[in-house]
């Protein structure tokens, strides 16, 4: 088990944050084998953090690199992304991440 | 001719029930917008016996629990997530639970719905998870007895399993997909204990023939066979809400009463009676409906519910019954072993007890009255006619002090000594997970109709055999041999795959997973120890005077300091789903 926090720049979000009781719009993803979920909070910061709890020790270059392309492609400054990980692969970590986000802004035009 | 020969209807928009996730299914069961979720994962009620172990979270323990409404009815509703973890109980787990069915009790909703997708007990956390299921047990007791009508609904891949499979059956109705599996032990642990003959797990047709939807059905163990369709699933709660009969002397089914119980219990010893011997789920099948075996396995949903309302469900002969009623009479006298014990509890003289095989029944003179005694000996692995033994005896005394005032009817010692449920692939096809629940439906009948219950662990007191009866006492007290577990700890490390040495370590600090009666103490699953210095004649008379009418052990564990958040957690929840909104 490894735990890690990031901290990237990244454009500001737009959209506020979701109604209260809303919270099942910015959860995405299931703790299972191969998988991960992911919630997604604002903060009062301008950077994107990401806080990671993983099983599959000794990938911290992966998660960057993974991470870091994230954060350059969605405008999600203000938002941490909190993440329980069970052995997920780059390519699951980075469409799970990319559905989160999608459901924040999603949730955040409802509210 | 084309091969091309049946024109298939587009499934359009059906979205799979099996596939989705818990929070999928609570969204698109409830009216669009409508769902409320308590204590949703920003509040991470995390377990903190997987962080313990090193293992992987989930922010909500792997359970929505929320309020929402359907078709514009206020409902409560609970969904299990099958990939986190199989679905398991554990601590936060259940007591989720719990806070939502005993809020429930206060809100008065127009139903309450559990999805559930469990494979029972989390064995991480083993002994706090076994004490949930119980409370869960208990509190839908109440909420059944409240007359609120309480839906489980099954469509996942890990189906119900274990303590889960019971409480499956303690729903006022199983609403149920041909995929979902109910049942009570694995085919996993049968073949492992008794052999691929017995059950080959790998076989899946066969396991969905033992356990699935469509057998299920046709033997009454699930009301409603619905598609793979979570649109499909919300019409069924809609439609089964709608004709479920509420004044309790309908068909005993709100509250089910003496004369339910009293039919329930005919039926299932003419059910065990016309399939005695009968290994697969096809000979049911074929046998309940109009269907043979090969067109049940192709049928649609309606149409297989069309082949059952088609076949007049004709019970076994009375004679047959009278037959398996046999097995059912504690008879024989006490060996010097059982005879020396009850002489130590009850006095010398002062009771006449009976057994039959594993099974123990009679009557003694307590310390301020006359005592029912109903139990298990000999380390018993509790099967379908001990199951029926035991609810037949629970009846029966119901029956008895049924003209005495309330105040005045008999204590029930119930004698727990249990190696857990027996392993067979014959019982499981026959519900031995519904019979355990009917026994547990009669144990709490005779709670509400003034019978107050002592369960005394004697030898051992096992996992579902338990669950079903020891584990409903007012007070549980454990006698100094006893031993309480779930799994050994060998076991729960092939099955969790972490180290022996890492989990007795752990087992020196920890209640939450290592067996023994002083753990359970220690968590409040067990009320009292009793020592082999006691005078237990006293300890009997002491223990009958503190009876607790309410569920009171998570707040028994936390006083205790061994499960610290059962009760808050249970309470959070509770005092959410007590609101009306």
């Amino acid at each position: 088990m490894e735990y890690f926090e990031l901290s990237l720049p990244s454009q500001a979000v737009t959209l506020a944050a979701p109604a209260p009781g809303n919270t099942t719009d910015v959860l995405c993803g299931v703790v299972a084998s191969g998988n991960l979920e992911i919630l997604v909070e604002a903060h009062s910061g301008a950077d994107v953090r990401f806080m990671v709890e993983t099983t599959a020790d000794g990938f911290r270059e992966t998660w960057d690199a993974v991470l870091t392309q994230f954060a350059g492609s969605h405008a999600s400054g203000g938002l941490t992304f909190t993440m329980n990980d069970v052995g997920s692969t780059p390519a699951v970590v980075a469409l799970r991440l990319a559905q989160a986000h999608e459901s924040w802004l999603r949730a955040g035009s409802r509210a | 001719m084309t091969a091309l020969s049946h024109p298939v209807l587009p499934k359009v928009m059906r979205r799979s029930f099996l596939e989705a996730s818990a929070r999928e299914r609570v969204l698109g069961l409830a009216d669009a917008g409508s769902l409320q979720e308590f204590c949703p994962p920003a509040e991470r009620l995390a377990s903190p016996h997987l962080a313990t172990l090193g293992l992987s979270r989930a922010f909500d323990d792997g359970v929505v629990v929320g309020r929402a409404t359907l078709a514009g009815a206020r409902v409560l509703l609970a969904a299990q997530e099958g990939r986190f973890n199989g679905g398991s109980v554990g601590e936060v787990h259940g007591a989720k639970l719990v806070g939502l069915l005993q809020g429930a009790l206060v809100s008065k909703p127009a139903a309450v719905l559990l999805l559930l997708d469990s494979g029972g007990v989390r064995l991480h956390e083993a002994n706090a998870g076994i004490l949930a299921i119980s409370e869960v047990a208990r509190a839908m007791l109440a909420v059944r007895a409240a007359g609120i009508p309480l839906l489980v609904l099954l469509g996942g891949s890990c189906g119900a399993f274990g303590g889960m499979g019971i409480a499956s059956r303690l729903a006022h109705r199983v609403l149920m997909s041909e995929e979902a599996r109910l049942s009570l032990s694995g085919p996993e642990v049968i073949e492992t204990v008794k052999g691929k003959e017995e059950f080959n797990s790998r076989d899946r047709a066969l396991v969905w023939r033992i356990t699935g939807g469509k057998t299920r059905r046709a033997l009454g163990e699930a009301d409603v066979l619905v598609e793979d369709d979570i649109a499909a699933f919300r019409q069924a709660a809609i439609n089964t809400l709608a004709a479920l009969p509420l004044a309790p002397a309908a068909d005993g089914l709100a509250a089910l009463g003496q004369v339910g119980l009293q039919l329930r219990q005919q039926a299932l010893l003419a059910r065990s009676a016309r399939f005695a011997g009968v290994r697969d789920g096809d000979a049911v099948i074929t046998q309940l409906s109009a269907l043979s075996a090969a067109q049940a396995a192709l049928a649609d949903a309606t149409t297989f519910e069309q082949a059952l309302a088609a076949v007049s469900h004709a019970t076994a002969a009375p004679d047959t019954a009278q037959v398996a009623r046999r097995a059912l009479q504690a008879d024989q006298l006490l060996d010097t072993e059982d005879q020396a014990f009850a002489d130590r509890l009850f006095g010398a003289g002062s009771h006449q007890l009976r057994v039959n095989g594993h099974f123990l029944a009679g009557t003694a003179q307590g310390p301020a009255g006359p005592l029912a005694v109903v139990g298990t000996r000999d380390r018993a692995p509790i099967g379908l006619t001990l199951a029926l033994a035991m609810a037949e005896a629970i009846l029966n005394v119901i029956r008895q002090d049924e003209v005495l005032p309330t105040e005045a009817r008999r204590a029930i010692v119930l004698l727990a000594d249990t190696q857990g449920q027996a392993l067979s692939r014959h019982e499981e096809l026959l519900g031995l997970n519904g019979a355990l629940a009917h026994l547990a439906l009669c144990v709490d009948l005779a709670r509400r109709s003034g019978h107050p219950l002592l369960t005394l662990v004697r030898h051992e007191a096992v996992s579902g055999g338990f669950l079903s009866f020891g584990m409903l006492g007012d007070r549980i007290c454990a006698l100094p041999e006893a031993q309480v577990r779930v799994m050994d700890l060998r076991a729960m490390a092939r099955v969790t795959k972490l180290p022996l040495a890492q989990l007795e370590a752990l087992a020196q600090t920890s209640a939450i997973f290592a067996p023994g009666a002083e753990n359970f103490y220690r968590l409040g699953g067990i009320h009292a120890l009793w020592s082999e210095q006691d005078d237990w004649s006293r300890a009997l008379a002491d223990a009958l005077q503190h009876l607790d009418r309410d569920d009171q052990r998570a707040a028994l564990g936390a006083a205790r300091g061994g499960r610290v958040l059962a009760q808050s957690v249970a309470e959070r929840v509770c005092a959410l789903a007590a609101q009306v909104v």
